[in-house]
């Protein structure tokens, strides 16, 4: 995240919480250099072809920094995708889970900042 | 030896391997095949019911055992391969659909509204102007 700052890079993150919902996990994760935006509808998800139907949702909670999660049900979502937009909002980069579990992590943002030149 | 201690390690071990998993989470260092806790989970789920056929003898001793020390037994039993099976259930829910990205690398990123988190309107015409990382992910969870 330090990285991305330093290379003037914003990052924004949006998934299907509500608005109160993001801000909740603003205070508890600390994000400050993270604007989180809610898609609650699924509009911005769907219409970007990342819906994922009948997903495992769980309840979460954090022991030290282990998280304990508890499923709750089977719900829609985002497929966990990243991209890397330019001045322009042109898309320079993608990346999506085929596994919900492992994500771009910034090795692999680092090797694609690389990689597009940033 | 109380029937009761393979019940036991074997729920141990099983905990253990799930603690190892959920330790790993956070740091983004999940394996895309959990090798070492799957190795724990059976190897945790085998020693329960491995002491428990031990200590009574058989599936004819098992189905003639009753009793509170049998009772404890079979819980730590249920609890263990209920973790573990739980878990190798996890497995099959992994997989996400790709490929159906209505966007591509070159393209311009649609003009889409969602909020922030104050509740107020935003755009993705707002992120022009500056370099982004523009993340989808499943939620606050």
């Amino acid at each position: 995240m330090a990285a991305l700052s330093e290379r003037g890079i914003a990052v924004v993150a949006l998934s299907k919480d509500t608005p109160e919902q993001a801000t909740l996990q603003e205070a508890r994760d600390g994000l400050q250099r993270v604007r989180l935006w809610a898609d609650p509808q699924l509009a911005v998800i769907k219409s970007l072809g990342a819906l994922h139907r009948g997903a495992v949702e769980f309840k979460t909670w954090l022991v030290s920094t282990v998280p304990i999660g508890v499923p709750t049900g089977f719900a829609e979502m985002a497929v966990p995708t990243t991209l890397l937009l330019d001045e322009d909002g042109v898309v320079r980069w993608i990346d999506q889970a085929d596994d919900y579990r492992i994500r771009s992590d910034d090795a692999r943002i680092a090797a694609a900042l690389e990689q597009i030149g940033w | 030896m109380s029937p009761l201690i393979f019940p036991l390690i074997g729920l141990l071990v099983v905990v253990a391997a799930w603690l190892h998993y959920l330790w790993l989470m956070p740091r983004e260092q999940v394996p895309a095949t959990p090798l070492v806790t799957m190795a724990g989970l059976t190897l945790g789920a085998a020693l329960q019911i491995g002491g428990l056929w031990s200590a009574y003898g058989g599936p004819r001793g098992l189905l003639d055992s009753f009793g509170p020390t049998a009772a404890i037994a079979w819980l730590l039993v249920a609890a263990g391969w209920g973790l573990a099976g739980f878990f190798f259930w996890l497995m099959t829910q992994r997989h996400t659909p790709v490929g159906q990205l209505t966007i591509a690398v070159g393209e311009p990123l649609p003009s889409l509204f969602a909020r922030d988190s104050a509740g107020a309107q935003v755009s993705t015409d707002s992120l022009r102007g500056h370099r982004t990382l523009f993340k989808l992910f499943r939620g606050h969870w």
